[in-house]
């Protein structure tokens, strides 16, 4: 068993009570360094020792959290106000005193949409052909007015 | 080889949750949220402060979704972050209002066993509380995150050299405070 002599030693010491006696804690580079020191030095297994007391206390104190449920639906909410909030124009018909104005509104705005894109709608042919019978003297005159047609 | 690559896996996640899926909001959620809240619980030494912390570290998360770039984790950034968070509010508190220590969940059925090891851990919670507040976070970042030392460097914007100064002061401190106690830990742990 060797004591600590130099300065890598005095490194290798010191990784112990920085970093405690877990060898995944240890820089990796120095890690086989550290495996091959402890198995030479009484003095690097008495300070492994202490390293060890404070970790198993760590350990007790950092074991898992779970956290609470309501957490979990709580960030889960976040997400759906963020990505399925109601569009602006749903508020209007949520809100009881503004939703006559919003039928109407809506009214208008389907009424001149079917107005200006669908004229043939309201007035067609057909119409125009029972307003020819109509104005006709009779049925007769009006055939032979469009036997040809 | 590319499907595996946590960093893409990450990226594809956070596509999904741009595009408004709560599967992927739910599974992220369930993936990163205990290690988040542990996080913060430990920094913070209070569960109620925890939650805000992670619940507005989880917002930025689902904010951030339609810009994200598959530079880093969804762990390591949401890590950062609380870490950001935390020692925010830890300069914002200058000192905590009160003691308050996590539910711990143990599976331990003895419940003298489990009143023993809760003693010790309020024990060695309350030292830690007494401890400097870097080195409190320095040593909450190695020995509960599990970061490496440049991880836990670089978090804390400080070099290896300085960190290592952190955690030994801090690991040291720890021991001197629960040395006239050591007995009662003793007992407690075996």
């Amino acid at each position: 068993m060797t004591d600590i002599n130099t300065p890598e030693d005095e490194r290798l010491m010191a990784i112990l009570d920085i970093y405690g006696s877990h060898a995944t804690r240890w820089p990796a580079h120095e890690r086989v360094a550290m495996e091959e020191f402890l198995a030479t030095s009484d003095e690097a297994q008495k300070q492994l020792k202490l390293a060890r007391e404070i970790d198993d206390l760590l350990d007790l104190e950092f074991s898992p959290i779970s956290a609470p449920s309501h957490l979990h639906g709580a960030v889960i909410q976040d997400a759906q106000n963020l990505y399925h909030s109601p569009k602006w124009y749903m508020n209007f018909w949520k809100t009881p005193s503004l939703r006559p104005a919003s039928g109407l509104f809506a009214a208008v705005i389907l009424g001149v949409g079917l107005g200006w894109f669908s004229p043939n709608l309201v007035i067609s042919e057909q119409g125009i052909q029972l307003d020819e019978i109509s104005l006709s003297d009779s049925l007769l005159e009006w055939e032979v007015g469009n036997e040809n047609s | 080889m590319k499907q595996d690559d946590p960093i893409t896996n990450d990226a594809a996640l956070m596509v999904q949750v741009a595009a408004g899926d709560m599967t992927a909001c739910r599974f992220l959620s369930a993936r990163h949220m205990d290690r988040s809240y542990g996080l913060a619980c430990h920094l913070l030494g209070n569960n109620t402060y925890a939650e805000d912390v992670v619940q507005d570290a989880f917002l930025r998360l689902w904010k951030i979704a339609p810009k994200w770039q598959p530079k880093a984790q969804i762990g390591t950034w949401l890590h950062r972050v609380i870490h950001n968070l935390c020692i925010d509010r830890l300069r914002k508190e200058k000192r905590f209002s009160d003691n308050e220590v996590p539910d711990i969940a143990d599976p331990s059925p003895d419940p003298s066993q489990l009143r023993e090891q809760k003693q010790v851990q309020d024990m060695v919670s309350e030292g830690l509380q007494k401890l400097p507040t870097r080195q409190r976070v320095a040593i909450t970042l190695v020995h509960f995150d599990e970061c490496t030392n440049k991880d836990a460097a670089s978090q804390m914007d400080i070099s290896v050299d300085a960190l290592e100064s952190l955690l030994a002061r801090g690991r040291r401190k720890l021991r001197d405070l629960l040395a006239p106690r050591k007995s009662e830990i003793e007992g407690g742990i075996n």
